[in-house]
């Protein structure tokens, strides 16, 4: 088996402490453009993260090809510059999961012509761009001490950009849906058309403090934006704006934010991290308290504790989310008056996360009386994170993941500032 | 992989029965040195080595993207994605290998004095104030090797090397903390550190990070804005760079599509997206289809001149191929992307600007920004910003996201100075994130929408 040949040679050669992570990716997927195929791509990809000591100093490099194994060696020597100040514990934890996944063939034809009679029944849709695909990861890990865990995830998914256009207004929006069958969906396709057709007649609003429904994609997207603050390398640098805060409140006591990789439901489902630390539910807010700091192994080293199962090369998460709620509301009805946000942009610029200060483009619907009266697009909503969390007044249970790190439900919050 | 290990793979496919194929094959190394906390923190290496394969098939393009190196292993990826077998007659022979190359001084293997860098860039910070909590420095190396061929005969190589350096500096003062971000790029190797005045640029970095410890909230809405020079030019990028880019015009998902000719600007706006400025980080030799990158004029005096297209889009547009070919990796199928691009200048100060505003903001300095192109709906975040009252800039301002439409916007530049100037960034886009430079000199939108949060 050509990495436990490998880490002998380096084992003989002088290096210790070996992990190597193993990172098999296939991924397919065919983009359509009305009933036409476009693109039909397909990955096949590995990877291998190798970490080790050599000369007391710790070494990280990924590789795409270890069949030259002196080249490899001469890589990790010259890239072993840091002290090993904290030693890190590389035991894995005891987790095989062998499951075999295949690409399947399947025809996504059916599906897309269902997609495009769309076109015929909106007569303002110019356009439906759609891809279907599916991805599988395999994961291995071994290590100098022959211990060798081993995990699989497979998700499939639907991805859609909407067109429309009346005279020369034009209006698009993206929906991307994991796991989901052909009912579920052309049901949350056909409601997304509906929001990109109400946005080709928006109104103007006033720059004005609202009480607002953020549906369940914009929280995930907010939630997903703030995952450093919850990071131990964060806090030890003094760069997170949770510093001092452990044990204290910052949320309102509606506010559980939970990860479970464990959990089969979720595309983002691990067994263990990427160092073999057994991954495992956690509160990280609980009930509005602060409770659980993020750790890999060498941060927990440092700090003195155990890694929360966080290491993926760097600290991050799979599957965190806020918690539902128990019950479907009619989040109209609560609202009354406000807006609804469906919608935002700008994540990647427009989000500081040392002040927690959020400034975004946004789109969504007026609120009055818990009826929508209709559509607005180009404002601004800004607000501050941590009153974002002590503003959720109710928590919807419409659970959604848009990607494999995070989800969320969707929740009305008091006193948001918008712009127009 | 050798000569005739391209040759055979384009003869394999072309005998399929596709109309174009093109190989690129991929080796890189990127390495990340972070310094923190008053020492080197962490390396992480990165080395990638594979092949991308494109097949076109009328309007259909077939993307496979594998690390595999057996070339019967390749042979069955192609079989498993594209089923046509015409078993056509073909024999293509691949011309000889024109090689590019960059010029660098230091690579990033010789040199070994980031240590010292790193602890003057450090003293400088901490000694400019005592409210400084926290300097990072990221030193980012990345070296490419490419060979590209395709059925055409096509058959080149280049060697790219890129350099980057990233300082973060915080300040905090009664528990509030703010920080400020500089991160200048280039196509060089370490001989870049003698272009950048450290002795300026870290105490001015820390003076505005201390600014912004007294940074207001300020009420959103409308306003005339004076947009700072350099990475303001991301205004242009998102508001119409985006929207010129064969992927999105040639399928009329853009607000620019079939506007060739029309004006889309005031007449003090031209546009300009150049591949082949000496030591720009967003420069090549040859694009990622292995064309060699050229100038191309976008906008010239408000007049929409030129599109940005790949060799998959020229027939579909009928528009000359411009070089623009551009992906992040092997794993992505390339497209027309920006590389550097930058509003040219005009001749007014930037005093004269801020002279003109009753109420207005000066955002000194921007973050990225994202575009709809269909819409031609864009935002951009402001990082540090300052209060424009009675033709004098004021408070600093807590930052803010500016919005807008493309068509709207290019009509609201009214005013451009003398001072243009470049700064690097990363563009996202379907074929990846792709180095790129943005630029203008100072300019004046007449009206823009700001977000507030008083």
């Amino acid at each position: 088996m050509k990495i436990k040949k490998l880490i002998k040679f380096l084992l003989d050669n002088g290096l210790k402490d070996i992990v190597i992570t193993v990172n098999k990716n296939i991924c397919r997927s065919i983009e359509y453009h009305n009933h036409d195929i476009e693109k039909n791509e397909l990955s096949d990809i590995i990877s291998y993260t190798i970490t080790a000591l050599f000369d007391s100093k710790r070494v990280n490099i990924t590789l795409e090809d270890i069949s030259n194994k002196k080249e490899v060696l001469e890589l990790l020597k010259r890239n072993a510059l840091i002290e090993n100040d904290n030693p890190l514990n590389n035991d894995l934890c005891e987790v095989v999961n062998d499951r075999e996944y295949n690409i399947s063939n399947i025809d996504y034809t059916n599906l897309n012509n269902h997609v495009m009679k769309y076109l015929d029944k909106y007569l303002e849709l110019s356009d439906i761009n759609a891809s279907y695909g599916e991805n599988i990861d395999y994961i291995d890990i071994y290590n100098s001490n022959k211990q060798h865990v081993q995990d699989a995830n497979k998700y499939n998914y639907a991805c859609f950009e909407v067109f429309a256009k009346k005279n020369d207004i034009n209006s698009s929006s993206y929906l991307i849906l994991f796991n989901k069958n052909e009912e579920e969906i052309l049901k949350a396709l056909e409601d997304k058309i509906k929001d990109v057709i109400m946005l080709l007649d928006v109104r103007k609003i006033n720059t004005s403090k609202q009480r607002c429904i953020f549906t369940n994609n914009v929280v995930a997207n907010i939630l997903d934006a703030f995952i450093p603050i919850f990071k131990a390398d964060k806090h030890y640098n003094g760069t997170t704006l949770l510093g001092n805060k452990l044990n204290q409140r910052i949320a309102s006591d509606l506010v559980t934010i939970i990860e479970d990789p464990e959990n089969d439901q979720f595309i983002g489902k691990r067994l263990f991290d990427d160092e073999g630390t057994k991954t495992s539910y956690k509160k990280l807010i609980d009930k509005g308290v602060y409770k659980i700091i993020l750790y890999d192994k060498k941060y927990a080293s440092i700090y003195k504790t155990v890694s929360t199962g966080n290491g993926y090369n760097g600290i991050n998460v799979r599957s965190l989310y806020l918690e539902p709620g128990e019950e479907h509301l009619d989040l109209l009805k609560i609202l009354n008056n406000g807006m609804l946000i469906n919608e935002i942009e700008g994540m990647h610029a427009g989000i500081n996360t040392i002040t927690g200060e959020v400034s975004l483009q946004a789109c969504g619907y007026i609120i009055q009386n818990g009826i929508i009266i209709g559509a607005s697009k180009l404002f601004i909503i800004s607000f501050n994170f941590l009153d974002f969390l002590n503003n959720i007044e109710y928590i919807d249970a419409d659970l959604e993941f848009i990607s494999s790190k995070c989800g969320a439900p969707s929740v009305i919050v008091r006193e948001i500032n918008v712009s127009s | 992989m050798k000569k005739q290990d391209f040759e055979s793979i384009i003869n394999y496919i072309m005998k399929k029965g596709a109309d174009f194929s093109e190989l690129f094959f991929e080796n890189s190394l990127t390495r990340v040195i972070k310094y923190i906390n008053n020492k080197k923190d962490d390396v992480k290496v990165k080395k990638i080595t594979g092949l991308g394969i494109r097949i076109k098939y009328h309007d259909e393009v077939i993307y496979i993207s594998t690390n595999e190196k057996d070339i019967n292993k390749i042979y069955l990826l192609i079989d498993k994605t594209f089923k046509l077998n015409e078993n056509k007659e073909v024999k293509i022979s691949l011309k000889r290998l024109k090689k590019y190359q960059d010029d660098v001084v230091i690579t990033h293997d010789e040199f070994t004095n980031l240590d010292r860098v790193f602890d003057y860039i450090n003293s400088l910070a901490r000694k400019s104030s005592s409210l400084v909590s926290q300097v990072e420095v990221d030193a980012f190396e990345y070296d490419q090797d490419v060979i590209i061929a395709n059925s055409l005969g096509l058959y080149r190589s280049d060697h790219r090397v890129l350099s980057r350096l990233y300082l973060y500096i915080y300040v905090t003062r009664d528990q509030e903390q703010r920080s400020v971000y500089y991160a200048p790029g280039f196509k060089m190797g370490y001989e870049y550190l003698d272009t950048i005045d450290f002795k300026k640029i870290v105490p001015d970095l820390v003076n505005r990070a201390i600014k912004l410890l007294d940074a207001v909230a300020i009420k959103g809405g409308e306003m005339p804005v004076i947009i700072g020079n350099g990475f303001g030019g991301v205004i242009f990028h998102e508001a119409c760079g985006h929207g010129l880019e064969a992927t999105s015009v040639s399928q009329n998902f853009s607000v620019f599509s079939n506007m060739l000719g029309q004006e889309i600007a005031t007449k003090k706006v031209t546009l300009i997206d150049d591949g082949t400025i000496k030591k720009s980080w967003g420069s090549s030799n040859i694009d990622d289809e292995g064309n060699v990158t050229q100038k191309n004029i976008l906008i010239k005096n408000g007049v929409l001149n030129r599109y940005l297209v790949d060799y998959i889009n020229v027939d579909k547009m009928k528009h000359e191929i411009t070089s623009s070919s551009r992906r992040e990796s092997y794993k992505y199928a390339p497209t027309s992307r920006m590389s550097n691009t930058y509003l040219s200048k005009g001749t007014l100060t930037i005093e004269e600007m801020i002279q003109s505003i009753k109420y207005g903001l000066y955002a000194y300095s921007m973050g990225g920004g994202s575009v709809n192109p269909y819409t031609g709906d864009f935002n951009f975040a402001v990082r540090e910003a300052y209060l424009i009252e009675d033709g004098k800039v004021t408070k600093a301002v807590q930052g803010a996201s500016l919005i807008g439409n493309s068509k709207d916007i290019l009509k609201q530049v009214t005013m451009v100075s003398d001072d243009l100037s470049l700064e690097s960034g990363f563009c996202g886009s379907v074929s990846g994130n792709v180095p790129t430079t943005v630029g203008e000199p100072t300019i004046k939108v007449d009206k823009i929408l700001v977000g507030g949060s008083e």
